[in-house]
């Protein structure tokens, strides 16, 4: 009897621990699929912008690349305008960076002040730089080969004009901007090819309101290495009718214009479009905590007759949608 | 096979009849749930294809329906301006221009510019600009070319940035060019020209753009070579970004097909537009790498769900059935151990109440069987008890009546009498009205008489003394069980020996026992024939000397009144023999059962 009575009680044990099981599967099975397929719907990440002293025709096609990375990936950007120079962007980006934000794209001023900035804050949100570095301290940069375009300018300048012409470089970047590294690149590819090399320190490029032509009679060639410079000093060369050759890094419909006006040589352009969706693209994920690395932009040296092959179009002119 | 349909039984056999319940139950169930779980599952996948397809279908024609219209309202414009200006102008005294503004302007929305251009690629009218760039070539352009080689049709270009004209401040278009061979009339003379009416690419990306598909879906278009005419993210297929299926889609026909693009199985409607030789595709990624698979986990938490819930019901539903059983067969073993009050009413369904209720009535057939068969063994014994008692009478009475008849013959007529009276008396004890327990001093007086014949016939042989000691009056005893010993101690002791013969019968009482001892001092007996004298399994023997007499009167004691009382015998050779007759010392209150069973 008593053997009996057990066996019942082991027969209502087995069923409770198969019902239990059961329950068990049935928990699993509904959390493992939140697990396995996270949702699409991902938290919103804050990312703020630093373009540094830019213009809003200058870099609207990085705008729109990071627009739709935005949209892609599910990012709220916050677009920041400092004044000029670099102590404005160092404060900003220390005011960004305190503020909670998610994630930081920056295209540094000055990559020294950036790493400041950055060297003193503790605990920050991702930084993405744009063209340059700052001393690792960012997650990711997105930009060209600075030294390789550089060199590329210069070989096309040496193909172009005869060795011992004298290039004026205008330098427009600190030490260590994407800038002035590409000068440097110039510079030496530019000697080393028996040219004589001037420099001359103008942050914005020649201005027709402050600069006189005399500073450029001595040139044969001109030479800019950032975008919003090349322009200003292309409407400077046209303001002035001066017909040096201008060579610069960059691109934007004013850029294009004055090459096919013929104030601007030959430039190298790359795909701002690209670089602005590459680098919201990492500071997304790398607020997600997810895997980022550098990335480095294809460039190519257009010319004016060049400008509307189709795939030179698609990387001057961007289209909508 | 059948080693597993053993194994199976052999568990069978082990398992209760709720968890067969349950297990059987839900087992069934749930494969069922699968099976039909998985049908509509496969069901749903193609029909979702189906839909995906018809959905891609139906967004691709109104799409098409759209761009068609607008296709056709810049071809309309193109006649007009070709059969409604330009045939009626002559160049030489006419110019175009004022026309060409006009209809730019009824057309501002979808047109950038409309232009004519002579044979060599000279502009000869524009609208809204009419001064070309300089060192712009008309005539290289690839829509120029196209107009000239094929002149009966309108040709559509790919989207280029316009560049053509001088404009004040740098402006790039993104256009569609559609051009054709004109004629133009100069002088009366007419040349060949080609009219270029330039689309805003943003007319087609605005018919394009805002068209939503299943899991993601989008339209793209291109032309009959792959050139990607409009596509959602064309910027990025543009940057290198991202890339899209369009060459392989160009030699798609018409319709729906399935294709895996960059690993991502899609669904893809194609869907020529009228004219041109563009295509349209929708793209609808099937999404079953996701979807399916969480609604496969859906299912299967629907699945296991179901199974849990079913488990449980089964549990409890099987408990309701087995419960009672169990119950039922606790009451059988509560039977079995033997308690009286055994209730079978276990509840629980009609079959369970019903097996109750006959087993009720089966137990309560047994028990009056088992009375039954008891009443018979009584009334067996009571036979056998008259056998017994019957098997002394006719020795006796034939004895005795051929010393009756012996003395008669001898003239002893005084000793025949005395005789025949103490015969009488005997038998009246012998009858006693039927009852088979009656009082001492009766058996006693049995025996008294029972000597006195015998006594007689043996000539005085032996001499005989009956003592019933104090305390004994008043006790009951079981009939004719002195009788047979002392014929036993006659026959076998005293008759045989030489010399007087003694019998003495002498009843006493033990507190609740009561003892009568019979003792002859005849041949005695070896212990060997005392012990065999009583045995129950010797062997019926009915010759002399077998001693069936004394065996009698044992088993006739142990049945009435059980295995502790009967006979005991102590003899010795040449001295005597005792034969002690142990009874329980019944008053009359306490034989009155007794009585009564023989009565009754």
């Amino acid at each position: 009897m008593k053997k009996r009575a057990q066996k019942g009680d082991t027969g209502f044990l087995r069923t409770g621990i198969f019902l239990l099981l059961l329950g068990a599967m049935v928990f699993l099975s509904l959390t493992l699929p939140e697990n396995v397929f996270p949702s699409r719907d991902q938290e919103l990440v804050e990312v703020s912008v630093l373009l540094g002293d830019w213009d809003g025709a200058l870099w609207s096609n990085t705008r729109s690349g990071m627009d739709q990375a935005a949209e892609d990936l599910g990012a709220e950007l916050r677009y920041l305008s400092p004044a000029q120079g670099a102590e404005e962007q160092g404060d900003m980006l220390l005011r960004e960076l305190e503020s909670g934000v998610d994630a930081v794209v920056i295209r540094p001023t000055d990559p020294a002040e950036v790493a400041d900035v950055l060297t003193t804050e503790g605990s920050m949100p991702p930084v993405v730089t744009l063209e340059s570095t700052v001393e690792g301290w960012e997650r990711a940069c997105v930009g060209t080969d600075a030294e390789l375009v550089g060199r590329a300018l210069a070989e096309t300048v040496c193909q172009n004009h005869a060795k011992g012409s004298t290039v004026l470089l205008i330098r427009t970047g600190v030490e260590g901007s994407a800038a002035a590294r590409r000068l440097k690149a110039a510079e030496e590819r530019l000697v080393q090819e028996g040219f004589t090399v001037m420099t001359c320190w103008k942050p914005g490029g020649l201005d027709a309101r402050t600069d006189e032509l005399s500073l450029v009679r001595s040139a044969d060639v001109l030479m800019v290495f950032d975008p919003g410079a090349l322009e200003q000093t292309a409407q400077t060369l046209r303001t002035w009718g001066c017909g040096l050759p201008l060579y610069g890094a960059g691109s934007s419909t004013g850029i294009a214009s004055l090459m096919e006006q013929d104030h601007i040589t030959a430039i190298a352009a790359w795909s701002d479009y690209a670089a602005g969706y590459l680098a919201v693209e990492r500071a997304v994920h790398a607020a997600r905590k997810e895997g980022v690395s550098d990335s480095e932009l294809q460039f190519q040296i257009v010319r004016k007759e060049d400008m509307y092959e189709p795939e030179i179009q698609k990387l001057l002119f961007p289209v909508s949608g | 096979m059948s080693q597993w349909s053993h194994r199976l039984r052999g568990v069978n056999r082990k398992m209760g009849i709720q968890m067969i319940i349950s297990l059987s139950f839900t087992a069934v169930a749930v494969a069922g749930m699968f099976f039909i779980g998985m049908s509509l599952f496969l069901r749903f996948s193609a029909a979702a294809g189906e839909l995906t397809a018809d959905s891609g279908q139906r967004v691709l024609a109104q799409v098409n329906l759209n761009l068609d219209s607008y296709l056709r309202r810049m071809m309309r414009l193109s006649d007009t301006v070709y059969y409604g200006l330009i045939k009626n102008t002559d160049l030489e005294g006419e110019e175009l221009n004022t026309g060409l503004d006009l209809l730019y302007e009824e057309n501002l929305d979808r047109v950038v510019s409309i232009a004519v251009f002579d044979t060599s690629g000279d502009l000869v009218a524009g609208a809204p600009l009419n001064t070309l760039k300089e060192g712009c070539t008309p005539a290289a352009q690839s829509w120029f070319t196209a107009a000239q080689e094929r002149i009966e049709n309108f040709h559509f270009s790919v989207p280029h940035v316009q560049n053509l004209f001088e404009a004040q401040e740098a402006s790039y278009h993104w256009v569609v060019s559609l051009s054709r061979q004109v004629e133009l009339t100069k002088d009366g003379t007419t040349t060949d020209g080609v009219l270029l009416v330039d689309m805003s690419f943003d007319g087609i990306e605005q018919i394009c753009k805002d068209v939503s598909l299943a899991n993601g879906g989008y339209v793209y278009l291109i032309d009959s070579s792959g050139e990607i005419i409009y596509h959602p993210r064309q910027q990025l297929i543009y940057a290198g970004l991202s890339q899209e299926n369009n060459r392989v889609a160009a030699t798609y026909s018409d319709g729906a097909i399935s294709e895996v693009f960059q690993d991502v199985t899609r669904q893809v409607t194609v869907k020529t537009v009228g004219y041109t030789g563009w295509k349209l595709v929708a793209v609808s990624p099937n999404g079953w790498e996701t979807s399916g698979s969480q609604l496969l986990f859906f299912g299967i938490s629907l699945l296991l769900f179901s199974a849990f819930l079913l488990a449980f019901v089964n549990s409890r539903l099987s408990a309701h059935i087995s419960e009672p059983v169990r119950a039922l067969e606790q009451a059988v073993k509560q039977l079995e151990a033997g308690a009286e009050e055994v209730s079978f009413d276990v509840g629980g369904s009609y079959e369970v109440k019903h097996l109750g209720h006959s087993i009720e009535s089966m137990v309560s057939t047994m028990r009056h069987l088992m009375d039954d068969i008891i009443q018979q063994e009584d009334a067996k014994r009571r036979s056998e008890l008259d056998v017994l008692q019957s098997q002394i009478n006719p020795h006796f009475l034939y004895n005795t009546l051929d010393s009756v008849i012996w003395m008669t013959e001898n003239g002893r007529t005084d000793e025949a009498v005395v005789m025949v009276s103490a015969l009488a008396r005997f038998f009246r004890i012998s009858l006693s009205r039927g009852s088979s327990i009656i009082p001492l001093s009766d058996e006693l007086e049995h025996a008294r008489n029972y000597l006195t014949i015998q006594n007689m016939r043996y000539k005085n042989k032996f001499t005989s003394t009956i003592r019933q000691e104090p305390g004994t009056e008043g006790l009951y005893v079981l009939k004719l069980i002195v009788q047979p010993i002392l014929e036993n101690a006659i026959y076998y002791g005293v008759a045989s020996a030489d010399g007087d013969g003694e019998i003495d019968v002498h009843a006493f009482r033990k507190g609740k026992d009561l003892y009568i001892d019979v003792r002859d001092n005849g041949l005695g007996m070896p212990q060997e024939m005392v012990d065999q004298l009583l045995d129950e399994h010797r062997p019926a023997v009915t010759t002399k000397g077998s001693g069936i007499g004394l065996r009698n009167v044992h088993r006739r004691i142990q049945l009435t009144f059980g295995l502790d009382y009967g006979l005991e015998i102590t003899s010795e050779l040449d001295e005597g023999t005792t034969v002690r007759i142990h009874l329980p010392a019944l008053d009359e209150g306490a034989a009155a059962p007794y009585r009564g069973e023989v009565t009754s």
